[in-house]
């Protein structure tokens, strides 16, 4: 594997996006819309909120995520230039990595935006440390950029290809989804110290195991 | 290949063992009083439907552990008689894990008076059939047969490859959430002799209709394809 | 000088058909070649096993002395593919295009130059979604060469050219030619064949029909693919 090529996708993919903003534009003001109905789906000042907002917070990231984080793969499919890149000495290896990396990118922006945003509109007081709340988060959309590309690698010539994406990895990301939750849960509610959640090293394991299957099927999956 | 004689001895043979199987599941006696203050009065007899549902469980694991070989196989070999066992044998999962679902349902009902509670093998279960349904819809998203055996086989490995870490995850996510039944019983739950014999004998049945279907589907899809090509 | 590009009973299935029905097939090296045929005869998924993109079902392909699917990663290195789709980025401009291939490809290049060579050195800070149709198509010969492969395959490459772009893509193409450069031209268009080739294969339903020398009269082959219209 060449990290080198991998990581000349990811910037390319960014150098793209920042000209057409065609992808982080609609990530972000879906990610506000999303945060908005959950708002409006809330009673105000409701005690529950404290229990529940973790997992809103969480699914805004899902949401916005499925739809936009495909794009990687479908628009260089749609557009033909994924065969430019194929013909290319690089390995599926490389050509996902680089998606990753780039998606990841991405996420991180739609983070640094819907946190704030989410604590602003729920009015959440955060009871353990912030950094901690950060790097469970940051952990989980790991784990879900790594799966999600790689899945939507493999959907990417489907029929209704943005369907079958949302059948396909649901059920694969549970194991990331599940644990996030209730991590995010212990640290925004209960206010427990990131050494104390066991969760997260779930997420870790899972993240492993799915990186290293990757890396292992990505040729298979790009090789026509 | 077995001839029709083998194929009719095969169904009759397995048709007698299993009935032998249900007579000693459905002669075994009432449920020991001990237990049966944690479930409700129905399971007196009625906890006997756990020798008609829970021998399909290793079935699915089996199913799916089939597919995964022809994943894997395929991906190696890129012969197309791995890729119909895998995805004939992941029609089977799905079929046993149906099968798993509804009959757990039942008996989770007569239990502990409720379809549905949360039971993280039930849970596991149920992430399971979200996985072989995805997988099947995949499958009929791609036209081009390379690839679908190709692209199938990747996602068939990976859901494998996810199934323990998806059960901790439901196991931790149920002990999270408070619940509504006591589940002791489930606990001290244990088969005396007769019953574990009842138990093993439906399980070896299953698996051979497992095997039977498995192999009749296989053939089944060989000569569609044949007939395509 | 052996043959540069061996294909022996090549067969390719898509969907249940066979798109590539047992090709047999040599281009000898230096040699610019013809895959002629209407549409559908199965040039371009011909081309696309050539070009590594796509994986033969059944018989043996070599390209370079290396065999596909196995080696591809080789003859990777030593192909260029001009298609109808350019395959660049509208976003970046034509130097930023060609610097991305050229970390692909793990070559160092000057950048100017190439584009001079394809007479676009005063465009090269101009995004490609601002170039025409002819422009884009130069700029994807630069993209194919940027790597020195020995050899060129060209995909119905002036489909929705127009004259003028037409006849310099002409040009640049018996330039490299000259050179020592094998080319591969799938086309359905006899009169281009004939231009720039020496030697042309006859495609139709997936199978060679005739080998035709192009340097001669035309009169035989205008009958071989007026047969087939």
């Amino acid at each position: 594997m060449d990290a080198r090529k991998a990581l000349a996708i990811a910037r390319k993919d960014l150098r793209v996006e920042f000209r057409s903003r065609a992808t982080i534009q609609f990530l972000l003001l879906f990610s506000f819309l999303t945060l908005l109905m959950f708002n409006f789906a809330s009673p105000p000042f409701s005690p529950a909120l404290r229990e529940v907002g973790p997992g809103l917070l969480w699914f805004v990231f899902i949401f916005a995520g499925m739809l936009g984080l495909s794009r990687a793969f479908i628009k260089e499919k749609e557009l033909g230039t994924l065969e430019g890149l194929m013909l290319a000495p690089v390995g599926g290896v490389e050509i996902v990595l680089g998606k990753v990396v780039y998606n990841l990118c991405l996420i991180l922006l739609v983070e640094l935006f819907s946190v704030p945003l989410f604590i602003a509109l729920f009015d959440y007081r955060v009871a353990g440390s912030m950094l901690d709340m950060i790097l469970v988060l940051t952990l989980g959309l790991l784990g879900f950029v790594v799966v999600g590309s790689f899945v939507s690698a493999v959907i990417m010539g489907a029929r209704g290809r943005e369907l079958v994406l949302q059948v396909v990895a649901m059920p694969l990301l549970l194991p990331v989804v599940i644990p996030t939750i209730l991590a995010l849960r212990r640290v925004m509610a209960d206010g427990a110290p990131l050494a104390r959640i066991g969760e997260v090293r779930l997420v870790l394991a899972y993240i492993i195991i799915m990186s290293t299957l990757s890396f292992l099927l990505s040729d298979s999956v790009l090789e026509e | 290949m077995p001839s029709r004689s083998y194929t009719v001895a095969f169904l009759a043979g397995l048709y007698l063992w299993v009935m032998a199987a249900m007579y000693r599941a459905l002669s075994l006696g009432p449920l020991d009083p001990a237990l049966l203050r944690y479930v409700g009065d129905p399971m007196r007899q009625g906890y006997k439907i756990f020798f008609f549902a829970m021998q399909n469980a290793p079935v699915v694991y089996i199913a799916f552990l089939a597919t995964l070989v022809g994943s894997v196989m395929y991906l190696k070999t890129r012969e197309m008689r791995w890729d119909i066992i895998a995805s004939s044998s992941a029609k089977l999962a799905l079929l046993f894990c149906t099968l798993v679902l509804v009959s757990g349902a039942i008996f989770s009902n007569l239990a502990w008076g409720a379809y549905w509670n949360w039971d993280p093998r039930q849970t596991t279960t149920l992430i399971l059939w979200f996985i072989l349904a995805g997988y099947l819809s995949l499958r009929s998203a791609l036209e081009d047969e390379e690839a679908r055996a190709r692209l199938s086989a990747v996602i068939g490995i990976l859901g494998f490859a996810g199934v323990p870490l998806t059960h901790i995850s439901a196991t931790i996510w149920v002990s999270n959430h408070p619940q509504l039944y006591d589940k002791a019983a489930g606990a001290g739950f244990s088969l005396d002799a007769q019953g574990a014999s009842a138990f093993g004998m439906m399980l070896l049945g299953a698996i051979f209709l497992y095997i039977y279907l498995l192999w009749v589907t296989v053939r089944i899809e060989t000569l569609e394809r044949v007939q395509e090509a | 000088m052996g043959a540069i590009i061996e294909v022996e009973k090549l067969v390719r299935r898509f969907a249940g058909t066979k798109a590539l029905d047992g090709i047999d097939l040599k281009v000898e090296e230096g040699e610019a070649f013809a895959l002629l045929g209407p549409n559908g005869a199965g040039k371009t998924t011909l081309v696309r096993v050539l070009s590594t993109l796509l994986r033969p079902t059944s018989g043996k392909v070599r390209v370079c002395g290396f065999a596909l699917p196995e080696e591809r990663e080789e003859v990777k290195k030593r192909i260029g593919l001009v298609s109808h789709n350019p395959f660049l980025y509208n976003e970046l401009t034509a130097a930023e295009n060609l610097a991305f291939f050229a970390e692909l490809y793990g070559v160092d290049i000057d950048v100017e130059a190439l584009l001079a060579r394809v007479c676009l050195n005063h465009r090269s800070e101009d995004l490609v979604g601002a170039f025409s149709q002819g422009m884009r198509q130069r700029l994807s010969i630069a993209r194919a060469l940027l790597h020195d492969p020995k050899i060129l395959i060209l995909d119905e490459p002036t489909a929705g050219l127009d004259l003028q772009s037409r006849s310099d893509f002409y040009a640049m193409v018996k330039d490299l030619h000259a050179r020592g450069g094998t080319i591969v031209l799938a086309t359905h268009n006899l009169e281009e064949a004939s231009y720039l080739c020496t030697r042309a294969a006859v495609l139709n339903k997936g199978k060679v029909e005739t080998i035709l020398d192009l340097r001669g009269e035309t009169a035989g082959a205008e009958e071989a693919l007026g047969r087939l219209r």
